[in-house]
């Protein structure tokens, strides 16, 4: 099925009305998010221009309206199902819950952001707003995209805003050296996986999931070109695992997490992981299953060094930002458990993973940012002392978040890990040892998380100023969405299961629909 | 592809190359034989009036000119992206879809004139402030 217009039959005027017609119908329709998302961008840089500076904080407002409006698009948009645009995007209840995640994490991270830059003393621009909705959309791009060109070009959407955003901070070193960082490695991660996409071409002259996936099916990988989808799996591996950051393709995560603007890093730390393990479980699951013996080893060992290495180093660390994003580190790890399992109850794992986790790191990163100084100070463990008796709210939330990141029921975390443990002991074996490694890591987890509660709780001592300032407003809602949220993923687990158990079957239909 | 099947199709490829030898070489000749020599160190840089080509690696040059290089990009894919855009005009009129194509271009140049209006307004455009 070739339905691609040669670039000679374009630059010479030789499209005939057949070849319109073989392209088929457009279903703008299925992207709603991206549209109204875009749009937004346009519009919030366009009113950039014509507001005086006094009036930009509305700007924020503007950019969180648009932010809503793509989530909730998506509930209006009519899912058909089946890939769209010839196989380039799904549309499907997995692609619906994405947009929800994404689209609520750029929210949560726009609500965040106002009085943060105001304290950094940064003059609000409109382009800060724009560049987070550019990555938010890139990020959904990229978890629904069913073709290596799309899931490309969606990555790069996101990456290049997220450059900037990371090193937006104008007077810090820190965060120039963290966008540069981040930049010059994530590009060479992109490379590999760039390399990994044109040697699966390379061996079967597609770049659709489906497409692959029948090939493989139906070729053995002992023929002539499995030499060639086993070097594209390997490279496509170590830009995935680069991209989820899981140990050891982790060293750029600690730094460019600490020096980009905190309400970035809350982005990068959920929106951009969700995606990625999106796009990871379609590859992986969807259009790689077929040699699925040949990556879940790869996985394992991933799984395992990455929630040992994780969690030892977050161990290590007197910076909560820093501590926070190994942690970030070993939650890949996690969610690597239950895509390696590659059966129905690991999908689900991963997808109520990405939901707790959403919500509960969002919280805990919401605390720090009520908590940093104009210059990036007040983020040490011990600047966390006596927080539960100058802030009592502030304290509940960070606790409720990091009792929720160390899995303690009945807290969301709790039954993230439980789901993902369950794939792996439902697919047996060898697998048997990744829940093992997972229950021992997070004991050393609890840990580092109970450091920073005993500080805020046990410790005494005189209370610092910038635990008295006042939190804003906005942020106050994003404490509030995130502490309920852990509370309620806990407690009333079995509406989200339902949700999830939708949107993980649409994995399985992609395959279904390649048959 | 037989052989001489090849050599036909970038036989014009061969004539072009010959053409813009040829023409290049002559005009060449036509400034010796005409005009007067008077050399000097100034005319005899590879780039008159231009940056000197030989120097030291980390010589520094205004940041303005990756604005302008930037923006340069931007409006040189317009013009890549309209060249197919133009030439497949008529076959879509012909087909009935003239409206619907000529509104898929106005739409994708307002968004870039959008971008211009913004990079303008911002002042990537002014050399001196």
């Amino acid at each position: 099925m070739n339905l691609l217009i040669s670039s000679s039959q374009l630059f010479q005027g030789k499209i005939t009305p057949e070849d319109l017609d073989n392209l088929g119908k457009i279903e703008w329709g299925a992207l709603w998010p991206a549209w109204v998302a875009s749009l937004g961008i346009l519009l919030i840089l366009m009113v950039d221009l014509v507001l005086p500076q006094a009036q930009r904080r509305l700007l924020a407002w503007l950019s969180l309206l648009v932010a809503i409006a793509s989530g909730a698009s998506t509930f209006i948009t009519d899912y058909s199902k089946t890939p769209l645009f010839q196989g380039m995007v799904a549309a499907d209840d997995l692609s619906r819950f994405m947009a929800v995640i994404i689209f609520g994490t750029v929210a949560l991270a726009i609500m965040a952001s106002p009085d943060y830059l105001a304290r950094l003393g940064i003059e609000v621009q409109g382009e800060y707003y724009a560049l987070i909705l550019a990555a938010g959309c890139g990020m959904w791009l990229l978890s629904i995209a069913t073709n290596f060109m799309i899931l490309f070009v969606a990555l790069e959407l996101f990456s290049l805003a997220l450059y900037i955003l990371v090193g937006f901070l104008p007077r810090s070193l820190r965060s120039h050296e963290a966008g540069f960082k981040y930049f010059l490695l994530s590009s060479f991660a992109s490379a590999f996986m760039l390399y990994g996409i044109a040697l699966l071409f390379g061996a079967y002259g597609t770049t659709s999931y489906s497409g692959l996936r029948s090939q493989l099916a139906a070729n053995s990988i002992h023929s002539q070109n499995g030499l060639l989808v086993l070097i594209g799996l390997a490279m496509l591996s170590v830009g995935f695992a680069f991209k989820i950051s899981a140990v050891p393709f982790h060293m750029w995560t600690p730094d460019v997490y600490e020096g980009a603007p905190t309400p970035i890093t809350a982005l990068m730390a959920v929106g951009t992981k969700a995606a990625i393990v999106v796009a990871f479980l379609r590859v992986f699951n969807g259009a790689l299953e077929p040699i699925a013996a040949y990556w879940q080893p790869i996985l394992y060992v991933l799984a395992i060094i990455t929630m040992i290495g994780g969690n030892l180093l977050a161990m290590t660390q007197t910076n909560v930002k820093r501590m926070l994003a190994y942690s970030a580190v070993a939650h890949a790890g996690y969610i690597l458990i239950g895509i390696a399992a590659n059966n129905p109850s690991g999908l689900q794992g991963v997808l109520f993973y990405l939901l707790s986790y959403s919500v509960m790191t969002t919280g805990a990163f919401a605390v720090v940012i009520a908590l940093e100084g104009p210059r990036g100070e007040g983020l040490e463990v011990a600047d966390f002392t006596g927080l539960g008796r100058a802030n009592p709210w502030l304290a509940a939330v960070m606790t409720l978040c990091l009792l929720s990141l160390g899995g303690i029921p009945p807290t969301a975390g709790f039954f993230g890990k439980a789901l993902v443990f369950s794939g792996a002991v439902q697919a047996g074996g060898w697998q048997l040892i990744l829940p093992l490694v997972g229950a021992v890591t997070s004991v050393i987890a609890v840990f580092y998380y109970f450091r920073i509660v005993v500080r805020m709780y046990l410790v005494d001592s005189l209370v610092k100023l910038p635990l008295a300032r006042r939190t804003a407003f906005s942020l106050g809602l994003v404490l509030l969405v995130a502490g309920v949220g852990t509370i309620a993923l806990g407690l009333l687990a079995g509406f989200a299961l339902n949700w999830v158990e939708q949107a993980a079957a649409t994995v399985g239909q992609l395959v279904a629909i390649s048959k | 592809m037989p052989l001489e099947a090849f050599n036909l199709a970038y036989l014009s490829v061969v004539i072009f190359t010959i053409v813009i030898a040829v023409a290049g070489a002559s005009l060449l000749v036509l400034g010796i034989l005409f005009r007067p020599s008077k050399p000097s160190a100034m005319k005899s840089i590879p780039y008159e009036s231009g940056v000197p080509p030989v120097g030291r690696a980390r010589e520094r040059y205004s940041v303005r000119f990756y604005i302008i290089a930037m923006l340069f990009v931007l409006f040189d894919i317009e013009a890549v992206f309209l060249y197919p855009w133009a030439i497949n005009f008529d076959g879509f009129v012909r087909r009935g879809d003239g409206v619907f194509i000529l509104v898929e271009m106005l739409i994708f140049i307002f968004i870039l004139l959008l971008g211009y209006a913004y990079a303008w307004k911002k002042g990537a455009l002014d050399w001196v402030s």
